[in-house]
């Protein structure tokens, strides 16, 4: 224990009055003459031991209320437990993003120089000190083993981000208070990890040393995009591909080779050509790939160029090639009497980009949208019920769509539930002959949605869209009202139906009146809309929308929305929650390394991520200042050193108030029962 | 039943005030010598007899007495015993001339002084200067015996001119032994008291408690009637003042230190033990206690006195 002011010690030789005062007033007692004391010492005598034990009490409380009235102005304190090197603790972070495979010298890379600093300042502290190491990329990764097994990490293709680093050396300074604590950043200072700078919150004593492994000049010819078409491909036609190649590097790169390669199976393409681009320029460069069979094809573009980072010299990416989708078109009517018409004539048009349209008026989308269609994606097939005398064969259809379920016999709706339950795709719509025997029959197959109803006709007010699920993927493209609004489309009469409880809604006119729903039946999908293909209860095959519509609800049958039988991806942390509006956008991550992965029907293109190719560097002080530190050598990091050595203190003073307290309530309580 | 003297401080016989006639303590403590504070007494004592209910009857003691061991038989009024079942002697006028033996405690107790102005010397000595006033009006002899360690001065009892004076002078005198021995005194005093008469001691009783009694039954033994005044200061008998207190042993001259508000209940409750004590034991053997302190008007403690002794006869 120690005093935080020490003269007031000298105060304890008041801690004598009590004695003083007990003497004096020995002395100042009234003096009484008595013809005999025999009866007062006989009452003593009896109570003199008590007396006697109570004096001292009294006297020793009296002293014991002065010394501790004392030692509250002297404020005793225990100190706080003292930093000693024994309690130093090292974080040390270790750049591990792409770019830290730049070569560093005659060999090895930068990831290299890093370990070697790692090691150095792992061990610098000696045994007592605590080292906790962290990779870091886009992620951080801590090492959970001794910092003697250290090894050089083997996979460096993800981006950098400071940010989480350097929060977590935050969190571990903030664990462990009583550490005296420091951390060392291992990085090549790339320009790029300084996004999302921010004032981190390392503890003011906390030094934060910048260990710089990278290169002051580095040269990097690097792919930064690699682009094809989007969607399904028509088979023999040519694909046109461009990429974009940035020189990082210092110099010009002149006539470098670059070979364009697109693989299916033992099938490949190739396309050489070569490029010239200027030191910190890009240049775009493209190529076509022709009479690309059917067929899911991977294609790479390589420059040929020994620069200071290999890695981002590759980039990759996929097409799927196929015919139009067939599609088989129920129709109620026959011939000459044709109701799917434009049903048929939207599925046979090419892709509109509803995008590309938004912006413009009605007049000007139906002019541009030829110009702006990319490829036509169904091949649509009619079947005239009325004409028909059986089916054909379903499983040659990877979609079929009915036109009016009224017109289906139990025997036809039979084949269509084994078609579904074996996989295929059904899209219904509902019809005014959708009489109450065909309905139940729909029911009783199980590809009705719910319980159908008559139909039933809107009052003034006709039916619209009011809600409708903006995050699934066939409708996803009208979330945005700019690029279609749903609402717009309107109704006179719509049929009823009471969806299942495993029936998903997708679209409504009102919150208990369903107008598109999905299920599942087996292996297959049914996507169910409450009113008829035709014009005949609403003038919906005029709009706009109707091409879209139709062919969206198609293609998400056929998984042709959202992302697509090929996903892209860049490096990095592994990304299982696809993030809204994030579908059709390839920056999500996957923790693999850049390559093709197939899985099933789909395949994964995955790239390092492009702003690591970029190896422009910051200076320290950017770094310090960005994410709020204090650089060492400074006067401040001295006063912080200086701190580092200054104790703390618990002070006693409420514990001596309460004892203090304490000592009063008790001497007042014996006083009272002693006699003098 | 004590005149005075109750566990409490008395109530009912408080120093008189002026408005009652007799001289209080603080007025007697005015008056310089026995003399001047006995003719205080009992002037306020005539007056206060005259006043009384019981008018009529002279200065002299009761006609009748206790009866004594050794009275004759012939002399007991057995109606007296018939309605009371006490034995009384009748007195004659002839009988009526008697010795009265004063015998006052000179110890250095006497001469604590602490809750009145008069020191219990003081206040025996004007007593006793008021008896022998008294007496000697009505041509009883009276002798004075001055205790201590033994009896240090006695006067036989005379009713001669010139009796007062002496007795005066000698009570004057203020002699104050450190040594007591009540009981030496006493058997002493009684040996000095040859004809029987009517004894009164006025002490302290600052001895031990047999050995004082043992002196007493000495003198009942001679057939004296034994008239006792236990004289005490305030303090002596029930502490009253708040806070330390140092207290002197005026014999001994032993000091004690202490917080009177602690003591104060088993002071007390010790001094009415003692004082029960002597009060059973004067009861056992037919002495009259009268227990005063020395805050009282000595005037009211004569008649009082005299009316408790007066109802008793007219009860016997």
């Amino acid at each position: 224990m120690t005093f935080l002011q020490p003269f007031f010690l000298a105060a304890l030789a008041a801690v004598s009055i009590p004695l003083l005062l007990h003497l004096i007033s020995r002395w100042q007692s009234k003096r009484v003459d008595l013809g005999t004391t025999r009866f007062l010492l006989e009452i003593l005598h009896d109570q003199a031991h008590r007396k006697r034990i109570r004096r001292w009490l009294l006297l020793a409380l009296r002293m014991a209320m002065v010394a501790i009235l004392v030692l509250l102005f002297a404020r005793p304190s225990l100190p706080k437990t003292s930093r000693r090197d024994g309690d130093r603790m090292r974080l040390i972070l270790i750049d591990r993003s792409a770019s830290m495979a730049v070569r560093s010298g005659a060999s090895g890379r930068l990831i290299d120089a890093a370990m070697v600093k790692a090691r150095e300042s792992a061990t610098e502290l000696g045994d007592d000190a605590k080292i906790e190491i962290a990779f870091f990329d886009s992620d951080v990764h801590p090492f959970q083993d001794d910092h003697d097994k250290l090894e050089t990490p083997k996979k460096l293709t993800a981006g950098t981000r400071l940010t989480d680093a350097l929060r977590w050396a935050r969190d571990r300074c903030i664990a462990n208070p009583n550490d005296r604590a420091d951390v060392i950043v291992i990085t090549d200072l790339q320009r790029s990890g300084l996004d999302g700078a921010d004032d981190i919150g390392i503890p003011s004593d906390v030094q934060v040393e910048l260990v710089d492994v990278g290169r002051e000049v580095a040269d990097n010819l690097a792919v930064l995009d690699l682009r094809t078409p989007d969607g399904i491909r028509p088979p023999n036609r040519s694909l046109s591909t461009s990429a974009t190649i940035f020189n990082f590097g210092p110099a010009d790169h002149v006539d470098i080779p670059v070979i364009l390669t697109a693989r299916m199976g033992p099938a490949k393409h190739y396309v050489r050509k070569t490029v010239t681009v200027p030191s910190k320029q890009a240049v775009d460069v493209e190529a076509e790939l022709v009479d690309l069979a059917p067929g899911r094809w991977e294609i790479t573009l390589d420059v040929d160029s020994e620069d200071d980072l290999l890695d981002d010299n590759r980039r990759r990416t996929a097409v799927l090639v196929a015919p139009p989708a067939r599609v088989l078109v129920l129709d109620g009517g026959s011939e000459g009497r044709d109701e799917t018409y434009f049903l048929r004539t939207a599925l046979a048009a090419q892709r509109v980009d509803l995008e590309a349209l938004s912006g413009r008026t009605e007049s000007e989308k139906d002019e541009d949208a030829e110009e702006s269609a990319d490829g036509v994606r169904f091949q649509p097939e009619v079947i005239y019920l009325d004409e028909a005398t059986r089916l054909p064969n379903l499983s040659d259809y990877p979609l079929v769509i009915v036109a009016d379920p009224g017109e289906m016999l139990a025997a036809e709706i039979e084949s269509l539930h084994r078609y579904v339950d074996d996989g295929g795709r059904l899209m219904v719509f509902a019809g005014p002959r959708l009489a109450d025997s065909a309905a139940r029959d729909w029911e009783e197959s199980g590809l009705a949605p719910g319980m159908i109803s008559k139909p039933r006709r809107a009052g003034s007010v006709p039916y619209r869209m009011t809600s409708w699920d903006r995050d699934h993927p066939m409708l996803e493209p009208f979330a945005d009202p700019q690029h279609g609004d749903l609402s717009r489309l309107a109704f006179r009469t719509a049929v009823p139906v009471k969806p299942s409880e495993k029936t998903l809604v997708l679209a409504s006119f009102e919150p208990s009146f369903p107008a598109i729903t999905e299920h599942n039946v087996g292996e297959g999908r049914i996507v169910w809309c409450s009113v008829p293909v035709t014009r005949q209860w609403g003038n919906w095959t005029a709009s706009p929308l109707y091409l879209p519509i139709i062919q969206q609800m198609s293609a998400d049958l056929l998984g042709q929305t959202g992302e697509g039988p090929i996903r892209k991806r860049i490096c990095g942390s592994e990304d299982l929650q696809p993030q809204k509006n994030q579908l059709l956008n390839a920056t999500r991550t996957d923790s693999r390394g850049p390559g093709f992965y197939p899985n099933g029907t789909s395949l994964t293109v995955v790239n390092l991520p492009a702003d690591e190719s970029d190896i422009t560097r910051m200076e320290p002080a950017e770094f310090y200042d960005g994410f709020g530190l204090v650089a060492p050598e400074s006067e401040d990091t001295v006063q912080q050193d200086n701190q580092k050595d200054t104790v703390s203190y618990d002070e006693l003073w409420p514990w001596l108030i309460v004892a203090l307290l304490g000592l009063m309530v008790t001497e007042y309580w014996v006083a009272g029962r002693t006699p003098g | 039943m004590p005149l005075l003297g109750s566990r409490s401080k008395p109530t009912t016989a408080e120093p008189a005030t002026s408005r009652s006639g007799y001289l209080t303590p603080d007025e007697l403590a005015d008056l310089t010598g026995v003399e001047l504070r006995a003719a205080g007494i009992v002037e306020g004592f005539m007056q206060g007899l005259h006043r009384s209910p019981f008018i009529g009857y002279s200065v002299e003691f009761s006609s009748h007495r206790k009866y004594a061991a050794g009275d004759d038989p012939r002399h007991v009024n057995w109606k007296l015993y018939a309605r009371n079942r006490r034995l009384y002697v009748k007195e004659f006028d002839a009988e009526t001339n008697l010795n009265l033996y004063l015998m006052v405690d000179c110890s250095h107790s006497m001469q604590c002084r602490a809750g009145s102005p008069l020191s219990k010397w003081q206040y025996s000595t004007a007593l006793a200067g008021a008896l022998s006033q008294i007496s000697l009006r009505q041509r009883d002899a009276v002798g004075l015996s001055l205790l201590a360690s033994g009896v240090i001065e006695h006067l036989e009892p005379s009713a001669k001119p010139g009796r007062y004076a002496d007795l005066v002078r000698l009570l004057d005198s203020s002699p104050s032994p450190k040594e007591t021995n009540l009981r030496r005194s006493l058997s002493q005093a009684a040996g000095l008291a040859k004809h029987r008469g009517i004894v009164v001691v006025l002490s302290d009783l600052m001895d031990d408690p047999d050995e004082v009694l043992d002196g007493l039954r000495q003198l009942r033994f001679r057939q004296h009637e034994v008239v006792l005044f236990h004289v005490l200061d305030p303090w002596e008998r029930w502490l009253p003042d708040p806070g330390k207190v140092r207290f002197h042993d005026l014999e001994s001259s032993l000091e004690v230190t202490t917080e009177t508000d602690a003591v104060r209940d088993a002071y007390v409750k010790r001094i009415d033990s003692w004082c029960e004590t002597l009060r059973g034991e004067c009861l056992r053997q037919s002495i009259d206690l009268i227990q005063v302190t020395t805050d009282q008007a000595p005037t009211q403690v004569l008649v009082d006195y005299l009316v408790r002794r007066s109802n008793q006869t007219v009860a016997g």
